[in-house]
């Protein structure tokens, strides 16, 4: 077996020098664009680690000293928007406009619940990331207790298991609806083990979707007049313009994005559960939490239910002895901002920024020159 | 379980360890790889497969008995049942409806039951092909089953082939308690384990979402597109396919087995039977000896020996799937043979007279790629409608207009034939190539391809396992 000795020992040397031109060369915008890339993302949760160390980087490579991290679901995320309409993207030109030497990091990402965001703040931590300025969205539905938000986590189940095994167990073993076998257990280790500890992993899917998907989307464009995978290749249309919405909404299956059924705003509520962690682990630090605002004009008949009103008020009072500066958007954005129930057009998440940053510049810290 | 899945690296890592450290079990051990590796995709299937190889099996050790034939026919009976219910009763059901207009109450509850399992038709064919050769003396009858077993169900080629004879492998695996582990078995093992992976990841998976684009749009394709889609596909099946059989190929070696050559780059035929002798290889013979032999040949006169061509190339491609767009590849592909055969009798003075010509030899094979590709738009299309849009599209020279598009069409077909020249020109060169690669390439040099190669191929890796084409059949 000699000759395979000498040829292997040059392929593991050449393997581990590509790991560290990888760690040295890879552009952050190959990563980060504003926010989180959520089609390379969405398809493998622990791409999420490569955002978080470029993130890291580019603190230290910019010396940044204040600096944001927004986390929240697709309304951090600015969906259906491009990244450059998105609300990371806004407050980073406002603090520029006004200058400020504040910089915003966003990484949220749709569907991310108040399991996943309590993972990032821990993740972040991992990494020696400052969450001293933190800015989180919340969607009333996220208050729901049991279907479809049973554990309140969706992304980051593996991650928390890493990050804090404590309440992974809690959590596990209390909310989580679907366990896995200890083989899918076992298998997801080793996944992620591999993924966030070898470069070329962390990576691969940001390179294919660079040097590949890309391309495929070039062409894509050409033949069908539109891409494959940029989310936002529609023209973003306000909701009035969308007459299926109404249906939609009103549909059974939807019934539960404006329920008005109490919310259940104690522990047993995973939701709770994680937001009580988070306010726990910001002690001392400047949080922002901020609800979403609903379409009340698309949701006219929902919103004005009495039930629906009391689950609001429960929101603010649960926030009104914390610790952290809550805003509730709700009845303060103008219903032509909106391209559907929560979210907004580029006009819409302009204002969102503007006015997070008028709000958060009377925070000692967070956006103050 | 797909080879370049976690669990199957596992699997084999363990396999090959555990095969040379304890060389006194290595038949129960791949009796038991085996298990595992078909088990995964169902227990229920394993125990049909292993039910029917039994009986297969003891059916082939009554053979020289007093009732033989029984046991023979039985034991073909009993294969081609299991292929037929579990591969063709919604076809059957759904046609007997369409043209009797008899319908069943319970057929599509019955239908909607039955799942496919991976590898019938490949393990069918292999069966079948043992029973004949007993039957017909070519072979002795396997008396061990642990031996008939590791023969049938080889992990390595289980669900996508070879099709192996008993006549090549079970005197491999008899002798597995002498394989030593080889420097050259395992530096060709890896050899072929890695063109496996660089086919299926780099080109048929990347080729995959082009093709499914286009062909879920027929109509909206153009003549370029379509033809372009096409030959895209041409390529995209045959890295799948090819990749499979040489992971087939690797494995084999790693374990001291020689496993069948399945695919000789198809592409640089010039005619049918060229072609034939170059795709899925070990189906063609199968095909060539258990059916088109048995029915009469090239024995009988021209038109019955034209008609046994065709009438065995329609069973090729049934054989690929319980669909009408099969069965029409096969019948197309049996009429190109048709063809070929009347210009050989006839007109033979021609291909005589331009046979060593270079230039005939590339026009012919040319036009042999693109009647290929026309068959191809049947074997990939989502229907008959489809593939007659498609067809009717590469034809009609609609939406032609001088677009930049059509440069990046040509350079990408031309590329991706290219790489099938130099895949050509390798398998010729052959020993050769490996000379001038370990003696005159430093190992630095290699090392550095070597590690570019490992890179790129865990670049294109998806996160979702993408199953292979040939897995369906």
């Amino acid at each position: 077996m000699a000759f395979f000795k000498k040829t292997t020992i040059w392929v593991i040397a050449y393997l581990l020098i590509f790991q560290v031109l990888l760690i040295l060369f890879v552009p952050t915008a190959v990563v980060y664009e504003d926010r989180i890339k959520y089609d390379i993302v969405k398809n493998n949760i622990y791409n999420i680690e490569a955002v978080v160390k470029e993130i890291k980087d580019t603190i230290r490579e910019k010396k940044l000293l204040r600096y944001a991290v927004i986390l929240g679901d697709s309304v951090g995320y600015s969906t259906p928007c491009p990244s450059e309409a998105s609300i990371g993207y806004y407050l980073n030109e406002i603090s520029k406009r006004e200058g400020s030497d504040i910089y915003f990091f966003n990484l949220s990402m749709p569907s991310m619940m108040g399991g996943d965001i309590y993972t990032m703040v821990k993740l972040l931590h991992k990494y020696g990331i400052s969450t001293d300025n933190l800015i989180i969205n919340l969607i009333y539905p996220g208050f729901i207790k049991g279907e479809p938000y049973n554990s309140s986590i969706f992304w980051m189940k593996d991650f928390l298991k890493d990050v804090d095994f404590q309440v992974f167990k809690e959590v596990y073993y209390g909310f989580y609806p679907v366990r896995n076998s200890d083989l899918q257990e076992a298998k997801a280790a080793i996944k992620h083990k591999i993924n966030t500890s070898v470069p070329i992993f962390m990576y691969k899917d940001y390179l294919f979707n660079k040097s590949y998907l890309e391309a495929l989307d070039r062409k894509a464009a050409h033949f069908f007049g539109q891409p494959l995978t940029e989310i936002a290749s529609e023209p973003i249309r306000p909701w009035y313009e969308k007459d299926f919405l109404y249906d939609l909404m009103k549909h059974e299956d939807n019934s539960y994005i404006y329920t008005d059924k109490p919310f259940i705003m104690t522990d047993k509520n995973p939701q709770i559960y994680f937001l009580n962690k988070i306010i726990e682990l910001q002690k001392g630090k400047n949080t922002v939490f901020f609800l979403a605002a609903m379409n009340d004009e698309l949701l006219a008949d929902e919103v004005n239910k009495i039930g629906y009103k009391e689950n609001m008020q429960r929101i603010n009072d649960f926030f009104e002895d914390k610790s952290v500066k809550f805003i509730n958007y709700n009845g303060r954005i103008d219903y032509n901002l909106f391209s559907d129930f929560i979210h907004l057009i580029e006009d819409g998440y302009k204002y969102l920024a503007e006015d997070l940053w008028t709000r958060i510049i009377q925070y000692e810290g967070v956006g103050g020159k | 379980m797909l080879f370049h899945s976690l669990e199957f690296l596992l699997l084999l890592a363990l396999t090959f360890v555990l095969f040379y450290s304890f060389p006194k079990i290595r038949m129960y051990l791949l009796f038991a790889a085996n298990i595992i590796f078909y088990g995964v995709s169902g227990v229920k299937y394993l125990i049909v497969f292993m039910l029917v190889s039994y009986f297969t099996y003891f059916c082939s050790n009554r053979l020289s008995a007093r009732h033989g034939k029984i046991y023979f026919y039985a034991g073909l009976l009993v294969n081609v049942l299991n292929l037929m219910f579990f591969k063709y009763t919604g076809f059957i059901l759904e046609n007997i409806d369409r043209f009797l207009g008899i319908s069943m109450p319970w057929q599509n509850s019955l239908v909607a039951k039955i799942i496919l399992p991976v590898g019938i038709s490949f393990y069918t064919f292999q069966l079948i092909a043992y029973l004949v050769d007993v039957w017909r003396k070519d072979i002795e009858p396997c008396k061990s089953f642990l031996t008939f077993w590791v023969f049938i169900s080889f992990f390595a080629q289980l669900i996508a082939g070879p099709i192996m004879r008993g006549s090549d492998f079970i005197p491999q695996v008899v002798r597995i308690g002498y394989t030593k582990l080889s420097e050259s078995r395992i530096k060709f093992g890896i050899y072929y384990i890695s063109r496996g992976f660089i086919k299926k990841i780099i080109f048929a998976d990347t080729l995959a979402p082009i093709v499914a684009q286009f062909y879920s749009n027929a109509a909206g394709m153009g003549t370029m597109d379509a033809w372009y889609a096409t030959y895209l596909f041409a390529f995209q099946i045959f890295f799948d396919f090819s990749a499979y059989s040489e992971f087939a190929m690797g494995i084999g070696h790693l374990f001291g087995f020689n496993m069948d050559v399945n695919f000789k780059t198809p592409y640089v035929s010039s005619n049918p039977k060229e072609f034939w002798k170059r795709w899925h290889i070990t189906l063609s013979s199968w095909i060539r000896d258990y059916i088109y032999i048995p029915m009469g040949g090239g024995k009988k006169s021209f038109i019955l020996k034209c008609l046994f061509v065709l009438i065995a190339m329609m069973i090729s491609g049934m054989w690929h799937g319980a669909k009408w767009t099969f069965i029409i590849w096969g019948a197309y592909h049996g009429m190109l043979s048709v063809m070929h055969n009347t210009y050989i009798k006839y007109f033979s003075f021609i291909r005589e007279k331009f046979k060593n010509n270079v230039f005939y030899k590339i026009v012919t094979t040319f036009v042999f790629f693109q009647l290929t590709n026309i068959g191809w738009v049947f074997f990939r299309a989502n229907g008959f409608t489809d593939a007659m849009i498609i067809i009717r599209k590469m034809f009609s020279f609609s939406n032609i207009s001088y677009n930049g598009i059509y440069g990046v069409y040509l350079v990408v077909v031309m590329l991706l034939y290219l790489v099938h020249l130099a895949e050509y020109w390798v398998s010729i060169y052959e020993i050769q190539v490996k000379t001038v690669w370990t003696t005159l390439i430093p190992a630095y040099m290699r090392a550095a391809i070597y590690a570019v190669i490992v890179m790129l191929l865990i670049v294109f890796t998806t996160a979702e396992e993408s199953t292979f084409i040939y897995f369906q059949f």
